[in-house]
């Protein structure tokens, strides 16, 4: 394979690995390995959760340089370990492009899980959270519902590419509305439990947990970007539930 | 510890939830995450009698990444996935929903205490995550360079000789 496609090939995995919810020194360390093993040692890589820049300087000390940006990941654990799998494997084996082409197809090609599955473990996280911070019974049998609730707005706001800002405000309004509505008609006991369990479901946990990993890896940018990103997400949950429970108890004074 | 049993199945349910939501395909991952994610609490329990609500969000987020780490050498997976997974019941949802409810209702000096909390308990959890994987990396770092250690071996050789002579 020549240097295009081998510069090609490389940026793609990396790209693939941050789109779902990798390291930054993994992408980095991952895309530097393979180019090492195809003769590039002084491959320069840099990457921040939203963009990827590849240089490598061929015979001729002529500089082939690739961009790629990436809008928005998720957390995909079976993607990265595949992905993982296959640079070992490039490193190792170094394959040739129509290998390593059709073995990163089957990986992006394997099926997800459907529509269904993802409502009902949204549900079901809602239901045991609330049960874990301390709600009745009833309180989790509601919360259930507003799981599937709050998943059917998450994915209707999904399919208008509404930025993530406004997904949590609106999502974060609903759950604490009907959270507080159920509690004011007396169906349900602790409001409180209700709203910090089902919110679990919009709280940026691989955010978390990757900012101080960043910054330890000397990634600095990458940490910092993270940290805003978290903070914004924090911030749109609180100013919806804020909005929400402040209007509800006009209408339901006592609550 | 036993009147808790109940709430350690609730958290591993609840981690066993999310597996789906972060996209585990093997049901042994899944298992292994769960598992750390309730062990995480457990030993949040565990280290009550310390009566300091810090000090156990440290020890356990400590001993929760230590067994992210140790799952991901068995599995030979990312640690990613265990550590966010292991993390999730120490995650301080009610002290931000507190420091938003007195926002709201205008209790200025209750919101700024438990603002203060909240920040402090993430803190906490950040530091618990840096500690285990910057001591593993120097593991790693030192198993991985065994040339260095040798230059030092025989750097020490070289000197003792010269002393010798």
């Amino acid at each position: 394979m020549n240097n295009d496609q081998l510069l090609e090939i490389t940026t793609e995995i990396g790209w693939k690995l941050l789109k779902s919810g990798a390291e930054i020194y993994r992408v980095e360390e991952s895309i530097r390995r393979m180019l090492a093993a195809y003769g590039f040692p002084e491959a320069e890589v840099f990457s921040i959760p939203s963009c990827i820049i590849v240089t490598i300087n061929d015979e001729n000390g002529h500089a082939l340089t690739r961009l790629k940006r990436i809008h928005g990941s998720a957390l995909d654990f079976d993607r990265i370990d595949r992905l993982n799998n296959l640079c070992r494997h490039i490193c190792s084996e170094k394959p040739d492009l129509e290998t390593i082409r059709t073995s990163l197809d089957e990986i992006m090609g394997k099926k997800d899980y459907c529509f269904w599955t993802n409502m009902f473990f949204t549900a079901s996280i809602s239901a045991s959270f609330t049960l874990f911070y301390g709600g009745a019974f009833r309180d989790s049998f509601v919360s259930f519902f507003i799981g599937i609730m709050l998943f059917l707005l998450l994915s209707m706001l999904g399919r208008f590419h509404t930025n993530s800002f406004f997904q949590n405000i609106l999502g974060s309004a609903l759950v604490a509305g009907f959270s507080l509505w159920t509690t004011a008609l007396g169906w349900t006991i602790h409001y409180d439990k209700m709203i910090i369990g089902t919110l679990m479901n919009l709280v940026p946990g691989i955010a978390i947990t990757n900012v101080m990993r960043d910054i330890l890896g000397g990634d600095l940018i990458a940490g910092i970007i993270k940290l805003v990103e978290s903070l914004m997400v924090a911030a749109g949950i609180a100013l919806g539930a804020g909005i929400a429970i402040s209007t509800l108890r006009f209408f339901f004074p006592g609550i | 510890m036993i009147e808790n049993i109940p709430v350690f199945i609730y958290t591993f349910l609840a981690c066993f939830s999310f597996c789906f939501i972060f996209k585990f395909h093997k049901l042994s991952h899944m298992i292994a995450a769960a598992t750390g994610g309730m062990l995480s609490w457990v030993f949040y329990v565990a280290c009550a009698p310390l009566g300091n609500d810090l000090a156990q969000y440290l020890i356990s987020t400590i001993i929760v990444s230590a067994y992210a780490e140790v799952m991901a050498r068995v599995f030979k997976a990312p640690v990613t996935g265990f550590l966010t997974i292991g993390i999730l019941p120490l995650v301080p949802g009610g002290g931000i929903y507190y420091t938003m409810e007195y926002c709201v209702s205008g209790e200025t000096s209750q919101f700024i205490e438990t603002g203060i909390h909240t920040f402090a308990i993430a803190g906490a959890l950040a530091i618990g995550v840096l500690v285990v994987s910057s001591l593993v990396r120097l593991f790693h770092m030192m198993r991985l360079y065994p040339r260095i250690k040798a230059k030092f071996v025989f750097l020490s050789k070289t000197l003792h000789q010269k002393k010798e002579k």
